[in-house]
Order: C-alpha cells, then structure tokens, then sequence
C-alpha cells in the first residue's frame, strides 16, 4: 500500500507544476454555467412551462452543476500518459516494479486530480447554492450520488486505461482518445439530460456504460430515481466495473507480451 | 510576397506528409474533430425537437448562426491556432532564437508556417450546415446582406487573428500560456447562442468590448434581417483596434524576449 501511496503524491507533486492552470481552469466552471442559465432561461421563458422533461428551471441548472462537479471526479488523463509511455518507452518501468499494472495508473490519476478537486469542489458547490439556487436532496441521496461517483470514476478510469492500452498494437493514438472525448461527451449527458434524446435512443443508452458517467450519478443526486431504481443503477455499475476490469487487466497482460515480442 | 507564398506551400506541404505518415490516426482526427463541431447543433436539435426553441429563431436559423461560428472557427483553426501552439511551444523551450534568425518577420514566418489540416474537416462540417440552413430557409446569395455577411465573417477572423497573436505576445511574459489557450476557447462559448438570450451586460460585453457578436451573432443576423450600417462601421473600427493592440503587444514580447541560452 506505501508504494500506492507514494504514487498518489508523486501525481500530485505532478499536478502542482500545473497549478496555474487548474486555477485558470476554475474559470471554466463559472463560464459554462453562465451559458447554460442564459440558454435556458431563454428556452423555458419562451414556452412558458415550469416543466420540460421532467426539470424544471432549478433543476436543469442543478443538473450543470452537479455534472460539472461528477466531471470532476471522472477527468481522466491516463490515456496520454500510456500513449507518451508507450512512445518513449518508459512503460517499461512500469511493469517492472512488483505492482499491479493498472493500479499504478490509478493511483497516479488519483493524486494528480486530487489537487483540481480541492481547488474546484467548494468553489463550484458554492456557485451552486448561492447563485443558482441547487438545492439538498436528502442524505440518503447524497449517500447514493457519492457512491455512485466513486463508481463512475472507476468507469470513466477503466474505459481511458483500455483506450491508452491499445497505444501497444496501434502507431497513434491521439485521434482515438479524442474521438473517445466526443462519446463522452454526446453520450454521458455532459451536454443535456440524456432525456432530452428519442426514447428509441435511450434504449440504446442504457445498454452503454457512458450514461453511467454523468446522467445516473446526478440524476440520483437530484432524486429523480426511486431508491429501487437507484439501487438497481448502482448494481449495474457495479458490474459495469468488474467487467471493465477484468477486461482490462487481461489488456494489460496481452500489452506486455506484446511488448516482450519486440524485445525490450 | 511570393517568397512567403512559396514557405507556405512547402510548409503546408511538408505539414500534410507528417500528418500522412500516421495517415489512419489523421482520419481518426479528422473524425473527432467533426463530432466535436456537431456538438452544438445536436444540443439544438434536442431542444427544439422537445420544445418550441427560444424566442425569434427558428431551428434553421439557429442552425444557420451556429454553421456560420463552425466556419470561422474552422478557418482559424486552419490558418491561426498553430501560431500559438508553436510560440507558446518555443518559448518554453527557449526554441525561439530558430524563428528570430530566419530571414523572414518572425510573426510573418509564423503567421505562414501555421496550415493545420486537422482544421479542415471543421470548415467542412460549417459549410454543410450553412448548406442545409440556406436551403431550408430559401436565402438569396445574390444580395446586399450576403455581401455584409460576408464581410463581417472576415471581420471575426481578423478578431481571432489578433487574440491567437495576443495570446503568443504574452507566452512570451508568462511562459505557461497553455492556460490562456484553454480560457480563450471556453470565452469563445458564448458566441454558440445568440446575444440576445444573454442580459444586458453580457451583450453590450460582446459587442464593445470583447466582439465576438462578430463571429456568429452579427452576420446571422446582416444575412436574416439587415443590419444597421452604424454596427458595421463601429465593428470594423473596434478589429482595427483589436489588431493594433495585438501588434504592439508582440513587438513588445519581441524585445522582451531572452533566450535560453542554448
């Protein structure tokens, strides 16, 4: 466990070299915001209900700041990092210190978001009840949307590790990773409540772990499932994880034998 | 002149056999960067197929706003973001010297160094979206307002040029700029909707101070209902001005500039 550890400091000794831009980067959070109420705003005066697809205006708004705060629990780099490994070859010291393959890539993940998380978390929370009026739903909710981000974290993780691995069998990986980007961003509900898309569509969504990153986790937060439905969510991260993992850890075992075959 | 024509057509070219070289990534690339430009357009579609939209723009004229930023953020993607990408990226690596002694203006050199054939499927997805939005919408390209349309779509590329080069000026003061990267196309944002579901402060904002009413809202607007000539005139002092300040700036980041010493 001590050399977890000194990985999670190790990425947070990273993250501070960055300081800079974490402290930019808060600025997104407000900016993002402020588009999302105008917008809105306009769309809900416009039509002249307190309700479309299930939110109202308080809710919708919640629901941003509530992504963006899952959003931060789910930032994910590890995907660049095993493409820049991989590149240069320093992935060989990974595998050769007597730890798991994967862990290390989390651990490492860990301390470097740990720092964007202290600086963003109150700031965001506060944006939250103070302007735009997020309200609390109860501590059996916020028991739940706190499980339920710690396993959206672990699926967001698993999916970018996989992604970051196939840097072994292919030359570049950059587009992929953006592609991949992209999906989360359509499909996790980052943009909209995945609601808002055709009910064939959503169909689809629930048989795809990207709904899990972002709409289940706030959705939970905001009450909007029965404690059955969410209990039934959250078994279904559950498994979502195990099976990401597995598949994962057997990924990584096929890369070093990969790389055993070019002889390093 | 046709000394910088013929570096941008070598540096162009050489750009395009790199970018070959890893040529199913560049498709991959290309892919993503198209998705990422539907992202607006399919948040509309959503809102407008569930609700009746926002006040004064029907879906194909929100397409029509948004296809018109696609495309000047893709011709700046094109044309413009290597500048800083590679300013920022030199300086940091006390690299710069290697653009002060080309025989060229360095920010000309850069300026003409900079193709990104990443950018292109961006203008691409613009047009496509401008095409279906012109259609739905019958507009007549032989008019008056087509002209200003065009005209202050040149306008906003003048205004990104001038922020990408403030941008560098000062990799040059801070070093880190990567940041300020990040800040800027986030600000870019809000040009995605148009002014008018903003309040007032945020209007009068990105119409005076900071124009990027420009880049979307006011040739939207010049093409579906006419625009006073006042705006245009008062938009086209307002990028004169942007592009002085960031000239003077990177003159100032020039002299400013120690190298590395390497």
């Amino acid at each position: 466990m001590g050399s977890y550890l000194a990985l999670l400091k190790g990425g947070y000794k990273e993250a501070l070299q960055y300081r800079f831009d974490f402290v930019v980067g808060l600025l997104r959070v407000p900016l993002t915001l402020i588009i999302f109420y105008f917008l809105w705003k306009a769309v809900f005066a416009f039509n002249g209900t307190d309700v479309i697809n299930g939110y109202t205006f308080e809710t919708m708004i919640g629901y941003y700041v509530l992504s963006m705060i899952v959003g931060m629990f789910t930032w994910m780099d590890v995907d660049n990092w095993l493409r820049w490994d991989v590149k240069s070859g320093e992935v060989v010291s990974e595998f050769m210190r007597p730890l798991n393959f994967v862990f290390q890539y989390l651990f490492r993940q860990w301390g470097m978001s740990t720092l964007s998380i202290f600086i963003s978390l109150v700031p965001t929370f506060l944006i939250g009840y103070l302007f735009v009026g997020l309200m609390f739903f109860g501590w059996l909710n916020f028991v739940f949307f706190t499980i339920s981000v710690v396993l959206a974290m672990f699926i967001v993780f698993l999916i970018t590790m996989f992604i970051g691995l196939l840097a072994f069998w292919l030359t570049d990986i950059s587009g992929l990773i953006k592609v991949k980007n992209m999906f989360i961003a359509f499909l996790s509900g980052s943009l909209v409540p995945l609601s808002f898309f055709p009910g064939i569509i959503q169909k689809v969504f629930a048989f795809l772990p990207f709904q899990y990153m972002r709409y289940v986790p706030v959705n939970i937060y905001l009450g909007i499932y029965s404690v059955n439905e969410t209990l039934f969510h959250l078994g279904v991260m559950v498994l979502w994880v195990v099976v990401l993992y597995i598949f994962v850890h057997y990924q990584s075992k096929l890369a070093l034998k990969k790389m055993s075959g070019v002889g390093i | 002149m046709s000394r910088y024509l013929r570096l941008f057509l070598k540096n162009s070219a050489l750009r395009l056999s790199s970018e070959m070289a890893y040529k199913w990534n560049f498709w991959v690339k290309t892919f993503a960067v198209a998705l990422g430009d539907l992202i607006g357009p399919v948040l509309i579609l959503l809102i407008y197929s569930t609700t009746s939209g926002i006040q004064g723009w029907s879906l194909a004229e929100f397409i029509l706003f948004q296809g018109t930023l696609t495309l000047v953020i893709g011709f700046s993607h094109v044309f413009f973001t290597l500048i800083g990408v590679q300013t920022i990226d030199m300086v940091r690596h006390g690299k710069f010297d290697a653009a002060l002694i080309k025989p060229y203006n360095p920010l000309l050199y850069l300026s003409f160094t900079s193709f990104d054939w990443d950018g292109l499927a961006e203008i691409f997805v613009g047009l496509a979206l401008l095409t279906w939005s012109f259609i739905t919408l019958g507009i007549v390209i032989f008019s008056w307002n087509f002209v200003l349309y065009l005209f202050l779509i040149a306008l906003a590329l003048v205004l990104f040029y001038s922020l990408v080069v403030m941008i560098s000026s000062l990799a040059f003061l801070l070093v880190k700029s990567w940041a300020l990267f990040a800040l800027f196309f986030r600000t870019i944002d809000f040009a995605r909707y148009p002014l008018d579901i903003y309040g007032q402060g945020l209007r009068v904002l990105f119409t005076f101070f900071l124009p990027l009413g420009v880049a979307s809202f006011y040739p939207a607007k010049a093409l579906l209902d006419g625009i006073e000539l006042t705006i245009v005139l008062y938009l086209m002092l307002s990028m004169s001005i942007f592009l002085a300040i960031s000239l003077v700036l990177w003159h100032f980041a020039m002299k400013k500039y120690s190298s590395a010493g390497g």
